[in-house]
C-alpha cells in the first residue's frame, strides 16, 4: 500500500499520542468503573463504598456514580433474581474490599463537571430516591450526555415495577423509554423486559409478537434466551 | 443498532480461516482491564472531546457490565465492545452537536497543557486539523483508517472487530489513505499561502 506523505504521517502521530489515555486517566476512570462494578453485587455495600469513593474522588463524582449504578445494582439483581432459575443464578462477585488508589487530577473533566452541575437544575424523575444522594446528581441526569444513564434508569424502573408485581407499570416505564430511546443502546433488553412483562399481564400473544421481533433481530441474544424462559416460551 | 457479537463473529467467519480455541468469558473486571485503552482511543478519534471522554468511557463500561451476559467468547470481546463504543460516541456526538448549535465553546481549543506554549499549540492545531480531516471522511473509511492508523491494528484484526472481509478493509483503508493524504497536503498548501505576506 501506498506511503502518506509527511504531513499526513505527522497528523496520525498526533492522534496516536493525543488520543491515548495517561496513566492518571487510566487510574481514575478504572476506580470509577470497577468501583461501580463491585457495588452490583448488591445495595447493602453501597454506603460504604461511597464512603471510600468520596474520600478518593470527591463528594460530588462519588454521588453521581451511586446515582448510575444504584439503579443499574437494582436492575440487575431484579433481573437475575425474576429470569434466572435458582441453579442458574451467579454467585455474586467478592467484592473488593481494599481501597483503590486513584491518581489526583487537578482540573480534569470530573471536577469541571462537578462545579457545572451546582448551577443546573435537578431533573432525574426515574432515578430511584437517595437519601445518600447529593444535589448534583440529580442535575447530572439533565445533562446532554446522559442519555444511557437515563435509559439505565427507566429500565431499571420497569424491572424493579415488574418484580413488585405491578406489570403495568412496567409497561409505562417500557413505553416511555421506547419513546425517548427508540434506537438506544439498551433497546434489546427492553424489548426482553417488555415480553416478561407481556406474558406477567398475561398477554401471550403480543408477547410471543416481541419474542419473535428480538429473535429477527438478534437470534442468539442472552436476553431473548432468558425472556422466553421466563416466559414458558419455547 | 450495533451488531452483536455473534453477529459480527458470523460475517468475520466468512473471510477468516480455522477455527480458533473457544477461551472462557472474561469476567467484567477483567474485560476493563484489558479493553479500556481501546475504547479510549476510539472514542478520542470517533470525535469524543476531552470534556466527555470520561462520560463516554464510563458509558460504555456500563452497557458493558448491563449486556455482560451477551458476551459468549473471549475472542469476540473486542468486536463486541467496539459496537458498543461506537454507539455510545455516536450518542453522544449526537448530543454534543445539539448543545454546539446553542454556541459552547469547544473545550479542546480551551485547555491548557503542559507542554510550552508554542508546542501545545502545535500539538493541539494538529489534533485539530487531524480531527477535522477525519470528520471529512465517509464514516466506513473513517473506521478503518482509525483503527489502523491510530489504533494501529492488523486488516486481520480490524476485519474481525469490525465484522467485514479482510479485502474491504483493505480496499477501504487504500481509499481512506488517498484521502486523508490528499486533504493534508491541502491543509499544509493552505498554511503556507497564508504565511506568505
Amino acid at each position: 500500500m501506498k506511503e502518506m506523505s509527511y504531513e499526513a504521517c505527522q497528523l496520525v502521530d498526533a492522534g496516536r499520542e493525543a488520543f491515548c489515555p495517561t496513566d492518571a486517566d487510566r487510574a481514575r476512570l478504572m476506580a470509577a468503573i470497577t468501583g461501580a462494578a463491585s457495588l452490583s453485587v448488591g445495595v447493602a455495600v453501597a454506603v460504604g463504598a461511597q464512603r471510600t469513593l468520596s474520600g478518593l474522588l470527591n463528594v460530588a463524582h462519588a454521588g453521581r456514580l451511586l446515582a448510575v449504578v444504584l439503579p443499574v445494582a437494582a436492575g440487575a439483581y431484579i433481573w437475575h433474581a425474576t429470569t434466572a432459575s435458582p441453579a442458574s443464578v451467579q454467585p455474586p462477585a467478592p467484592v473488593n474490599p481494599q481501597p483503590v488508589l486513584v491518581a489526583p487530577r487537578a482540573s480534569g473533566p470530573v471536577e469541571r463537571e462537578a462545579e457545572d452541575e451546582a448551577a443546573e437544575p435537578p431533573s432525574q424523575p426515574n432515578a430511584p430516591a437517595s437519601p445518600e444522594r447529593s444535589p448534583s446528581t440529580t442535575a447530572e441526569a439533565s445533562k446532554p450526555g446522559n442519555e444511557i444513564r437515563q435509559e439505565v434508569a427507566l429500565l431499571s424502573k420497569a424491572q424493579a415495577a415488574l418484580s413488585r408485581g405491578r406489570p403495568q407499570e412496567a409497561l409505562e416505564a417500557l413505553a416511555e423509554h421506547a419513546a425517548r430511546f427508540p434506537r438506544g443502546v439498551l433497546s434489546e433488553e427492553r424489548a426482553a423486559t417488555r415480553a416478561r412483562t407481556l406474558c406477567a399481564l398475561g398477554r401471550r400473544q403480543e408477547a410471543e409478537n416481541e419474542l419473535k421481533r428480538m429473535e429477527k433481530l438478534n437470534p442468539t441474544s442472552a436476553y431473548l434466551a432468558r425472556a422466553r424462559e421466563s416466559c414458558g416460551s419455547r | 443498532m450495533a451488531p452483536s457479537p455473534a453477529e459480527s463473529a458470523g460475517r468475520a467467519a466468512t473471510t477468516l480461516a480455522g477455527p480458533e480455541p473457544t477461551l472462557a468469558v472474561p469476567s467484567f473486571e477483567e474485560l476493563c482491564a484489558l479493553h479500556f485503552d481501546f475504547v479510549w482511543k476510539c472514542a478520542r478519534a470517533f470525535g469524543s472531546k476531552s470534556d466527555e471522554i470520561d462520560d463516554v468511557v464510563q458509558d460504555v463500561f456500563l452497557v458493558v457490565q448491563r449486556r455482560h451476559s451477551d458476551l459468549k467468547e473471549e475472542r469476540l470481546a473486542r468486536s463486541w465492545i467496539y459496537g458498543i463504543t461506537r454507539r455510545v460516541v455516536s450518542t453522544h456526538r449526537r448530543r454534543r452537536r445539539e448543545r454546539d448549535s446553542r454556541g459552547a465553546p469547544d473545550i479542546d481549543s480551551l485547555r491548557s497543557t503542559e507542554e510550552s506554549p508554542l508546542a501545545a499549540a502545535e500539538r493541539q492545531g494538529q489534533v485539530r486539523v487531524l480531527s477535522a480531516l477525519l470528520d471529512a471522511l465517509d464514516e466506513r473509511k473513517r473506521e478503518v483508517f482509525v483503527l489502523s492508523e491510530i489504533l494501529e491494528m492488523s486488516g486481520r484484526e480490524i476485519a474481525e472487530t469490525i465484522g467485514v472481509p479482510m479485502n474491504t478493509v483493505y480496499s477501504r483503508l487504500r481509499a481512506a489513505r488517498e484521502e486523508f493524504d490528499a486533504a493534508a497536503q491541502r491543509q499544509r498548501k493552505s498554511l503556507e499561502r497564508r504565511r506568505v505576506p
